[in-house]
């Protein structure tokens, strides 16, 4: 065990879960729908008629899906970086 | 032989011999070996997390296939990120305050069945080794394509050095010239793709208006094709994409080597940043190809195939854009882009074989540090000549089903396990084993009676089991059975009993 051993319960290990598990549902999901979607309508996704530029639709949505996974991965990494941040300020004498 | 890949290839990997004589004088202990003494920072790690999925199928097999298909190579460069939320949302933090060494410390930590510990180790084994084996086989064709080195002297030279970097340096050397290849690999992608935009007077929709103009298949490059066929298909090249590289043991192994879990999450969180970055280059390198090759005799043989085949599509572009310096450099930051890959999976072999097999199961933790070490070394060196070996009697064969089959377990048997180990308090040590072999043994018999092997290696018209990827059966299986196993298990108990598996 590490120096966070004290924290290694399960009970500690699965603290925040329903937000991870959200997150990543929502980000799988829409991977999930791409993938369907370049199966079921690989002519929609080819179709450039929604936007005035060369892009395709399906380009657009594979980008949109990386700019997603980047962003969220940030936010994420802010939200749990305050956590910790409180969770430290609440536990240091006369807190 | 192109001298200048030559030369710049010699420079990297006199540069990583370097490295790991450094690195051998900060390896003395069981902890440096294994997982650098948690020394590595966030930022570094995420740049050896970069290394380690940016392989040289991600430009070189990427660009052929945005060259080849247009949009489908988008669909292939996803691959590469999409299963970063996984290791990020569920596994960065977790793994980083329960891990030690391996991913079976976390799977023990949490279920003190020794059949546990057994079966990851297994299982551990046989991804690394497929994975391996696959790699190896790739360097060398690699090499004979790019440096005109025969096959067998460059998988020796390939398992010379890797077994090199890991025997001296340990996960210091290896995280380091993980951390150099990614830097030559990301500075190389953004040296293409600046050139590409150069060229083209950083106008992107004249590269995309070209790109339709000259390939052949017109507008429809910007639409899928041929890459996903069919809705089981497209879902079980979704699961196997999305949560096999949550299961690969060399890849967790890497959270291990940061100080904290904070410092785990910032190393997921720029190994998402890198590769997205890499996916919009690889978008403009690879529409660039299509504009800049396609038509060209200079590149094209006689049939109007790129010469070489559809890994060559980015040289070829290096070579128009910036010649034959840019393609001498481009080739040696292939090369030595897969000799970072496999050392990174021959340290998590030797450190399964060593620590969770040799220390934990035989010695049962009654010898020394300096014993295991000793034992890790020998283990690389053994893991090394076997991969070697088996990359030589399979280099004539298609050995795709090999990597295949390492994403497909590590989908299908390791990561359900974890997630389960880490989510669910009901999960009992005979669940985690019986529902992993469940797992294993289906991905196993599926990939066998599907089109990877029941079609190309052993020759049979139609496959049995339709899918190149079996995880949409298998992981399902391990869920199922490992659920089933423990409520039994638990029910049987007596009261009081069930906390304490």
């Amino acid at each position: 065990m590490n120096d966070d051993e004290a924290d290694g319960t399960r009970d500690a290990i699965r603290r925040g879960a329903p937000l991870d598990f959200a997150i990543m549902g929502a980000i799988g999901g829409l991977y999930m729908a791409f993938m369907l979607a370049c199966v079921w309508a690989p002519e929609w996704l080819g179709s450039r008629t929604a936007f005035t530029g060369p892009l395709s639709v399906g380009l657009v949505l594979g980008l949109g899906l990386v700019v997603i996974i980047v962003f969220s991965a940030i936010g994420y990494d802010m939200l749990r970086r305050r956590q910790e941040k409180d969770v430290k300020r609440a536990s240091e004498p006369g807190a | 032989m192109n001298v200048t890949a030559f030369v710049i290839f010699l420079a990297f990997v006199v540069v990583t011999l370097g490295i790991t004589t450094w690195a051998s004088r900060r390896s003395s202990s069981r902890s440096d070996f294994y997982t650098a003494g948690g020394n590595i920072t966030g930022f570094q790690n995420g740049l050896a997390f970069s290394g380690d999925f940016l392989s040289a199928a991600a430009l070189l097999g990427v660009a052929g296939l945005y060259y080849q298909a247009g949009m489908d190579g988008l669909i292939y460069g996803l691959g590469a990120l999409i299963g970063w939320p996984a290791l990020l949302f569920l596994f960065a933090d977790r793994l980083r305050k329960l891990g030690r060494f391996t991913l079976t410390d976390v799977l023990s930590s949490q279920l003190s069945d020794p059949g546990v510990r057994i079966f990851a180790s297994v299982a551990n084994l046989i991804v690394l080794l497929f994975y391996m084996v696959s790699q190896v086989v790739a360097a060398g064709l690699l090499v004979d394509l790019l440096l005109g080195i025969d096959f067998t002297i460059s998988a020796l030279l390939v398992g010379a050095l890797m077994i090199c970097y890991v025997v001296f340096g340990g996960m210091v050397a290896t995280t380091w010239v993980q951390i150099t290849k990614a830097a030559l690999l990301i500075f190389a992608a953004f040296l293409l793709g600046f050139l590409v935009l150069l060229r083209f007077d950083f106008d992107i929709q004249s590269i995309f208006t070209m790109a339709m103009d000259k390939h052949p298949a017109g507008e429809k490059i910007m639409a899928p094709g041929g890459l996903v066929t069919g809705t089981g298909a497209a879902i079980s090249l979704g699961l196997t994409l999305m949560f096999g590289p949550a299961g690969l043991p060399h890849i967790l192994m890497r959270f291990f080597t940061v100080p904290n879990a904070a410092e785990a999450r910032k190393s997921a969180l720029i190994a998402i940043l890198i590769i997205g970055s890499f996916c919009f280059l690889m978008i403009i390198i690879g529409f660039g190809a299509i504009a800049l090759l396609s038509g060209d005799p200079a590149f094209l043989d006689e049939t109007g195939n790129m010469v070489g085949g559809g890994n060559m599509v980015a040289l070829h572009l290096a070579d128009a854009l910036g010649g034959n310096l840019m393609l001498g450099f481009v080739s040696a930051v292939a090369f030595a882009t897969i000799l970072a890959v496999v050392a990174g999976i021959t340290l998590a072999a030797a450190a399964t074989i060593s620590h969770d097999i040799y220390s934990t199961l035989v010695k049962k933790g009654a010898q020394t540090e300096a014993e295991e070490l000793r034992v890790s070394r020998w283990a690389a060196v053994g893991f090394g000549v076997v991969s070697i070996a088996l990359s030589l009697a399979f280099q004539h064969e298609n050995v795709t089903f090999l990597s295949v089959f390492a994403f497909a377990i590590a989908a299908s048997a390791t990561f359900p396990i974890l997630l389960l180990c880490l989510f669910w308090k009901g999960l009992t040590g005979p669940g985690a084993v019986w529902g992993g072999v469940a797992g294993l043994l289906t991905a196993l018999i599926l990939l066998i009676l599907g089109p990877s092997i029941w079609v190309s290696v052993l020759g049979h018209d139609t496959p049995v089991f339709p899918y190149q990827y079996p995880t949409i059966v298998a992981m399902p299986t391990t869920f199922v059975v490992a659920f089933i196993v423990s409520m039994i298990g638990r029910s049987q108990a007596v009261p009081g009993q069930a906390e304490t598996i």
